[in-house]
């Protein structure tokens, strides 16, 4: 990037979608975070991604690299919060690693899906699809080991296929 | 479970995390011999792909609400910050190189020598810890009104200032953290402060690292 201005230009115009997708990711989460915190939060997300762009492989896009690390951020800052004060947000919900987020916007899309899932299986497929956490970057945030991760996502699997082609159950009770 | 469906559980998980085990001899030959197991193993792929597209989908719709907004907090202070980050690195031609190098070497030879001859008595410390007595507020105030504090800044770099309660039992948190300040000054809020303050002020650099930095103590009378 250095020396090419209009890499630098493409960098920093897609590095304006930090504020944003924490914006929307905030508001989507019932605004645990008020203007001044999500402006700190977006300047510090813009530095540690800098900083950690050498470690960018390319394996997702950098777009969605960018999203999951925004993720990351946002939910650290809400735990903060939520460990400092209370009063301003529940304990329930700082507690609720993953799915809690998006929860009263999940009407659609894959919360279909979800809602036939145990909270940890749920947790994890939505870590893994939406968040594009890889399964040990899913154990560390859920404080779980890697192992458990791929049980909880593998019982997610089972019970979807039945969801996604209810075919396949009615074979498998003619089966039975 | 019995052992045969064990072994048909592990089978299938092998084939969910491991890339590799779809071409491996053993899940083959098992595969081809067992027509529930190959509906099982594709009912699950075929849960898996429903659900990278439903997340792909999801994190899509998450993308063009950003894309969308027309403003977000913090933005003006972003945008400079990223054309501080995106800015080039100033160069310098290549034959400044041997005399750049030359003049160095012979001010450390100078600086030796005449530590040599004229050894200092001052106590030896961080050179990167500013003098506390260019903090303010500092010791018994009035009020504590603006803190200044002197500590040098590098290009693109912001002061950072850290105030902690001093009342005995107060919280090790930070009662208050002033971030991204390009001025040496910080002024609160009349009467938001304990009345028993410790503080400290960091000056970082464009990557966030602490350059430099001071602290203090302050009291209301």
């Amino acid at each position: 990037m250095e020396g090419d201005p209009e890499s630098r230009r493409e960098f920093a115009r897609r590095m304006d979608y930090v504020g944003r997708i924490l914006a929307v990711r905030n508001a989507r989460m019932g605004r645990p975070l008020h203007d001044e915190e999500l402006a700190d939060l977006t300047q510090e997300t813009l530095l540690k991604i800098w900083k950690k762009l050498p470690t960018y492989a390319g394996r997702a896009s950098l777009k969605t690299w960018v999203y999951k690390f925004c993720y990351l951020e946002l939910m650290n800052a809400v735990r903060r919060k939520a460990s400092r004060s209370s009063k301003e947000l529940s304990e329930d919900r700082a507690d609720v690693p993953a799915s809690e987020a998006d929860a009263t916007s999940e009407e659609k899309g894959i919360a279909v899906y979800l809602r036939h899932l145990a909270p940890r299986e749920a947790d994890v497929v939505r870590l893994h699809h939406v968040e594009d956490l890889s399964l040990p970057e899913i154990g560390a945030e859920l404080g779980i080991s890697v192992s458990s991760v791929k049980t909880h996502y593998y019982r997610a699997l089972d019970k979807l296929r039945d969801v996604i082609d209810p075919r396949a159950r009615t074979a498998r009770e003619v089966r039975e | 479970m019995n052992e045969h469906e064990e072994k048909r559980e592990e089978l299938l998980q092998r084939l969910l995390f491991e890339p590799e085990a779809e071409s491996a001899d053993d899940v083959r030959a098992e595969l081809a011999a067992d027509a529930e197991l190959r509906e099982r193993a594709d009912g699950l792929r075929a849960a898996r792909e429903t659900l990278k597209a439903a997340g792909d989908a999801e994190r899509d719709a998450v993308f063009r609400e950003a894309e969308g907004l027309a403003d977000y907090p913090g933005r003006e202070r972003a945008e400079e910050t990223l054309e501080r980050l995106t800015q080039p690195a100033p160069t310098s031609p290549r034959s400044v190189w041997p005399v750049v190098i030359a003049a160095a070497a012979a001010l450390l030879v100078g600086f030796f020598a005449y530590r040599v001859f004229f050894p200092s008595d001052e106590p030896k410390g961080d050179v990167f810890v500013g003098p506390e007595s260019a903090l303010s507020p500092s010791g018994e105030v009035e009020a504590y009104g603006t803190f200044t504090w002197d500590l040098p800044l590098l290009a693109g770099g912001t002061y950072e200032v850290r105030i902690w309660d001093d009342a005995e039992g107060a919280s090790p948190d930070p009662w208050k953290v002033v971030r991204y300040l390009e001025e040496a000054t910080w002024t609160p809020e009349p009467d938001s402060l304990p009345p028993r303050i410790r503080w400290d002020v960091r000056a970082l650099d464009i990557n966030g690292d602490v350059r430099a930095s001071a602290s203090a103590q302050a009291s209301l009378r």
